[in-house]
């Protein structure tokens, strides 16, 4: 691996970019899910889910911070919810 | 995903990192493989059952492969961690069994320095003092005397520097593994016999060893054990009757050393006792033992049983079988 490589991966701004850009990752993507631009196959969403709804995603994504300190808790954390949210937005949607 | 419409991708992506960073902690593989097992069954569970695709899921059956990679990649870079570190781990413990392999050979090459500086710096100032002792009882009563004894020194002085000489040589030659120095033999032995003799000692002296055959350890031990335990006899028992006999037979070479203890008194009383320290020092090396102490009747013996051939850990080249200085 080049030096330079090595340097930006041991830089300490490697841990809280790496965590932005997974719940900037979380926050959109679950926003584009949850609005989306076309339609197929006559699948709709009812309703869009109440904004405040995404911090459900936002807070377990960003616990991701202390994945090396408690793994197990965190990772517990983000299944809850992930399983939290696709019940919530199935809910939004009507019967394919 | 989210572009075709799935509602269901975003969610995943932190559950994937959690569980690659799970499997990175370095928790048992069952436990990982069984929370991630447990986490997508739930979260399968949550957006499938009732879901707009029926209880199979759907496009979210995705799911399972792609947490199986997580766990999977997160799993081979914990192995892989764990690889480099026990590989530092052994790296350091090489270096450090290799550092104290260094230590000790040093020191064993130091204590043979020394053993050597003792022997032929002993004995040559030892008869230089005796000698010189001599010399100043004799001046205006005895001028052959004094003679003889002013001889004596010239030629303890001789031989000692000589000897250093011959060390220093061996000292600078650290990259000849073969080395112009003699090797002792009955002849050196002899004129330690001779030198004990000038300093007043009354010495029997008898060899019957071919030093010439033995291993080279053997011969210098032989002689710098002879030659220390003499420069003893003259220092710690003046005037004393002594025997030297070193014989050979059935691979072994003894050699005895006994003096009366004298009555003149001695003309040294300090010691620090690496003189007998380095004889045993020297025994042991090449697989031979040696005793020392005093003799009932009084005065003091020494006797050493010692290899002719040489020992498995002779063949070591640090071995004093390199430095002589006869």
């Amino acid at each position: 691996m080049p030096l330079a490589a090595r340097r930006l991966l041991r830089s300490r701004w490697v841990e809280p970019a790496g965590v932005a850009v997974v719940v900037g990752l979380v926050l959109a993507g679950s926003i584009a899910e949850a609005y989306p631009a076309h339609h197929y196959a006559g699948l709709h969403l009812r309703h869009h889910p109440f904004p405040a709804l995404f911090a459900v995603l936002v807070v377990p994504a960003a616990l991701l911070w202390w994945r090396r300190s408690y793994p197990v808790a965190v990772y517990l954390a983000t299944v809850a919810g992930a399983a939290w949210w696709r019940r919530r937005v199935r809910s939004t949607a009507p019967r394919w | 995903m989210a572009a075709s419409g799935e509602v269901y991708g975003a969610a995943l992506v932190m559950v994937l990192v959690a569980l690659y960073a799970l499997a990175v902690s370095g928790q048992r593989w069952p436990v990982v493989a069984g929370l991630g097992a447990g986490g997508t069954l739930v979260i399968w569970l949550a957006g499938g059952l009732g879901g707009p695709w029926g209880w199979w899921g759907g496009p979210q059956l995705d799911m399972w492969a792609e947490m199986v990679a997580a766990g999977a990649v997160g799993g081979y870079v914990s192995a892989r961690h764990r690889w480099a570190h026990s590989e530092q781990l052994r790296r350091e413990q090489l270096e450090r069994a290799r550092a104290e392999e260094i230590r000790q050979q040093v020191t064993a090459e130091r204590l043979r320095i020394a053993r050597e500086l003792h022997d032929v710096v002993a004995h040559s100032m030892a008869m230089i003092n005796v000698q010189a002792t001599a010399a100043s009882t004799l001046v205006g009563t005895d001028p052959a005397g004094v003679t003889d004894s002013l001889q004596a020194i010239r030629s303890a002085s001789k031989d000692g520097l000589r000897e250093l000489r011959s060390i220093l040589d061996v000292l600078r030659q650290v990259d000849e593994p073969q080395l112009a120095v003699p090797l002792p033999d009955g002849h050196g032995l002899q004129a330690l016999a001779e030198a004990a003799r000038a300093a007043g000692v009354r010495l029997g002296f008898h060899c019957d060893a071919d030093l010439q055959a033995a291993a080279p350890g053997t011969a210098l031990a032989v002689h710098r054990i002879v030659q220390e335990s003499l420069t003893n006899v003259v220092r710690h028992a003046s005037g004393a009757t002594a025997e030297v006999s070193v014989t050979g037979g059935r691979g072994r070479i003894l050699v005895d050393v006994v003096d009366d203890g004298g009555s003149g008194g001695a003309p040294f009383v300090e010691g620090t006792g690496s003189g007998l320290a380095g004889m045993a020092e020297r025994a042991r090396a090449i697989g031979g033992r040696l005793e020392a102490g005093p003799r009932p009747g009084g005065g003091w013996r020494v006797h050493a049983d010692l290899p002719a051939a040489p020992a498995r850990h002779d063949a070591d080249p640090a071995t004093p079988a390199t430095l002589l200085g006869s």
